[in-house]
């Protein structure tokens, strides 16, 4: 069973689903030679307005809309977005955008192996309408056992859709348009007309093209529809219905842009660790934020949060015209394993670290974050380092080491008492910069800390000439 | 491995609970943890830091021991749940990882995280509280105030853990929605190194004994020796303290600090 979905008004939802609804706007193509409107918002289509009408004659009916040029690429490239969303109910998914007939912008899918895992029929087509609403989409809908035959009851007026195929009319199939005038003029009217005639007949006088497209129709050939492969990373550009100019409205844009990588990422049963995020302006130069993600994920809402946590650090330079996503490799995901018994602690059930942390990070800013981990290094500046992430840390010495490090180290207060050392730590040699050369001590101050503080053995030498008291450094704090 | 110190709840005690009837005996289910040094579990309600609470420790002068201290309970509990973590925000310097892990704590568990304001930190904790599986949170928060602290003890119930916040010990005259205060001090006596704890207040009714402990010869958190008649001091501080708590810690405390 194969479902197939005809976007008519394309051109213009791809661009801004959720404006298209309120505003007056029309979208014109001018490769033709004469500017026509290929879609229309359904304000504007309800003042009369109807696709291949010339831009001045729509213009009189709606004096107010406003008009947008067609960009061919931005539709395919929504489309293919589609496209993945449309694979988390079918492993079968077809897309065909052409740009000289933009009325056959379709995506065809196999439905009856998902059936039963969706409930049934009527559960299935109910969620997809739901999404495509949730997407702000206009199409029209059609079911049948081949890909062709589906097309054809969407292709088909909305009173007729549920005829039986003979019923419905000629123009519903994809003939060329000189066969179908001929057709027509010969007085055939329905499809059950053509199909009741010999096909031997068929082909003698309209060629082998017209008896191709009926045994596709009943199935008796091969469909040959190019099937959709989920690309391996996410690059997508959404156009803006205007220039959004504060951060509010953005995390609003931003909302629909992650609920189609959402569905995307569903559908291919895929997550995402880094998603990055270009605003492209005006005049100034685009603002790129990279959002990293503790854990793959692929769930919009988290997505909205952190980037919503993000924004607010952000101090937008100018309007954004534009967003453009990119993520990094799509990588497969363990589905979410549930108990089968029903656990009542199942309501209250804490969030996941991996959330947490991200949002930790887009507020305070990545490194905000950290761990703490022990490197292999007998120069104490070097034995404690600071990782974006958990790290292990080889066994320290058993030589006792202070719990504050002071960087960097600075001049010991007066009235020391020692009460070990030293503990001589010479090494770093090979490196002029972080060469170490020092006997560390414990010692206690006047008010009552234990300090940890070192005498640089260069400056012995020096002190002893001087009859001076040797400089000690404090470098820790047995806290 | 028992870690928390409860009693198993009678089913009349739970049924007392449910309607909201509160009793003297209550204390006895504080749920704590250890502190890991037995004379101070034995100073503090329940026997150990509340659970679910804000435990305040104030603070002479930092790099007194206040952190071993507190480290020394935290490490205990990282190794009995090596699945849960402990946050620390906001430490002043940079800690030193040999340091821990020699204190026996595993730094791939504990995360830090750095803020710029106190509204940061509270928002932190309140964000991981969300979370779960924390062994405690640590907080340096001179400045927090009694609604941001009333924040963190709204966190800690949701956590279920322990949230420690280090301040200054002259904050110790403010009042606190904190379950515990705690005042680390030191002082070289002799040309030797005495740590002193004092608890500054504690939950439950007037049966908590307000003491204080320290380090005297290298033994840690020891009653103090000059205390002779240790019974009549207890119950003198009693009366002293059984009071407003934190109105009496400033008188109290000024005392202790000139000492």
């Amino acid at each position: 069973m194969w479902l197939a979905l005809l976007f008519p008004h394309w051109a213009l939802d791809s661009r801004g689903a959720m404006a298209s609804q309120k505003a007056l706007a029309l979208v014109v193509d001018s490769s033709l030679g004469r500017r026509h409107v290929i879609a229309a918002s359904e304000a504007v289509a309800r003042s009369g307005v109807q696709r291949l009408m010339e831009l001045a004659d729509a213009q009189l009916r709606a004096p107010d809309a406003c008009v947008l040029e067609r960009r061919a690429d931005a539709e395919s490239a929504a489309l293919e977005r589609l496209a993945g969303w449309a694979w988390r109910y079918s492993a079968q998914v077809h897309v065909a955008c052409e740009s000289n007939n933009v009325a056959t912008t379709r995506l065809v899918f196999e439905i009856g192996a998902s059936l039963r895992l969706f409930g049934g029929q009527r559960a299935l087509i109910a969620r997809i309408q739901d999404d495509l609403a949730d997407f702000g989409y206009r199409h029209n809908a059609g079911i049948g056992d081949t890909p062709d035959m589906a097309l054809a009851r969407a292709h088909a007026p909305r009173r007729l859709r549920s005829q039986p195929l003979a019923r419905l009319p000629l123009s519903c199939l994809a003939l060329p348009s000189g066969t179908l005038a001929s057709l027509q003029a010969s007085g055939l009217r329905e499809i059950g007309e053509l199909l009741s005639l010999p096909s031997a007949m068929l082909h003698k006088r309209y060629g082998a093209e017209l008896l191709e497209c009926l045994d596709r129709l009943h199935g008796f050939r091969p469909h040959g529809l190019a099937c959709y492969r989920p690309p391996q990373r996410h690059i997508t550009r959404h156009e803006l219905f205007g220039a959004v100019e504060s951060v509010q409205g953005l995390a609003f844009v931003l909302r629909r842009v992650f609920i189609e990588l959402g569905a995307v990422l569903r559908g291919a049963g895929a997550a995402i660790q880094t998603l990055k995020l270009a605003l492209i302006h005006d005049q100034a130069p685009t603002t790129r934020l990279t959002l990293h993600l503790s854990a793959p994920s692929r769930s919009a809402d988290h997505f909205e949060r952190i980037a919503k946590y993000r924004l607010a650090r952000l101090d937008l330079v100018a309007p954004v015209l534009e967003i453009g996503l990119a993520t990094d490799q799509l990588r497969p995901v363990e589905p979410d394993q549930q108990t089968i018994e029903r656990d009542n602690s199942a309501a209250t059930t804490p969030e996941n670290w991996p959330a947490v942390l991200d949002r930790l990070r887009a507020r305070l800013g990545h490194d905000a974050v950290y761990w703490l981990h022990a490197p292999a290094d007998h120069r104490p500046e070097r034995a404690s380092r600071r990782a974006e992430q958990p790290t292990d840390s080889p066994t320290p010495s058993a030589a006792p080491r202070p719990l504050w490090l002071i960087e960097p180290p600075r001049p010991a207060p007066a009235n020391l008492r020692f009460i070990s050392g030293p503990e001589r730590i010479e090494t770093g040699w090979w490196d002029e910069a972080t060469s170490v050369r020092r006997d560390y001590f414990r010692a206690v101050d006047g008010n009552g800390r234990q300090l940890w503080v070192y005498r640089r053995l260069d400056d012995e030498a020096a002190t002893e000439s001087n009859a001076d008291t040797p400089r000690y450094y404090l470098h820790g704090l047995f806290g | 491995m028992a870690s928390l110190n409860s009693q198993p709840i009678s089913t009349a005690e739970a049924a007392w609970q449910r309607f909201g009837v509160y009793r003297a005996s209550h204390q006895a289910e504080l749920l704590t943890i250890s502190t890991g040094w037995p004379a101070l579990d034995h100073l503090l309600p329940g026997d150990g830091y509340p659970v679910g609470a804000v435990t305040e420790l104030l603070v002479e002068c930092p790099g007194i021991g206040e952190v071993s201290l507190l480290l020394h309970a935290l490490s205990n509990q990282l190794c009995t749940h090596p699945s849960r973590r402990l946050a620390i925000i906001d430490p002043p310097p940079t800690l030193n990882a040999p340091a821990l892990i020699q204190l026996g704590i595993d730094c791939r568990h504990v995360p830090f995280i750095a803020c710029r304001n106190d509204g940061e930190r509270v928002w932190c904790v309140e964000q991981m509280s969300t979370a779960g599986e924390f062994v405690a949170f640590v907080v340096w928060g001179d400045t927090l105030d009694t609604t941001a602290l009333r924040r963190l003890q709204l966190a800690a119930e949701k956590a279920a853990c322990p949230i420690f916040v280090y301040r200054h010990l002259h904050r110790a005259t403010e009042r606190s929605p904190a379950a515990l205060r705690l005042a680390v001090t030191a002082h070289l006596v002799d040309g030797r190194l005495h740590q002193r704890l004092k608890v500054v207040k504690c939950r439950g009714p007037a049966g908590a004994r307000i003491d204080s402990l320290m380090i005297a010869d290298g033994k840690p958190w020891r009653l103090p020796s000059e205390q002779r008649d240790l019974s009549s001091g207890m119950r003198a501080s009693n009366e002293q303290w059984s009071e407003e708590h934190c109105d009496v810690a400033g008188s109290a405390f000024s005392t202790l600090g000139t000492r």
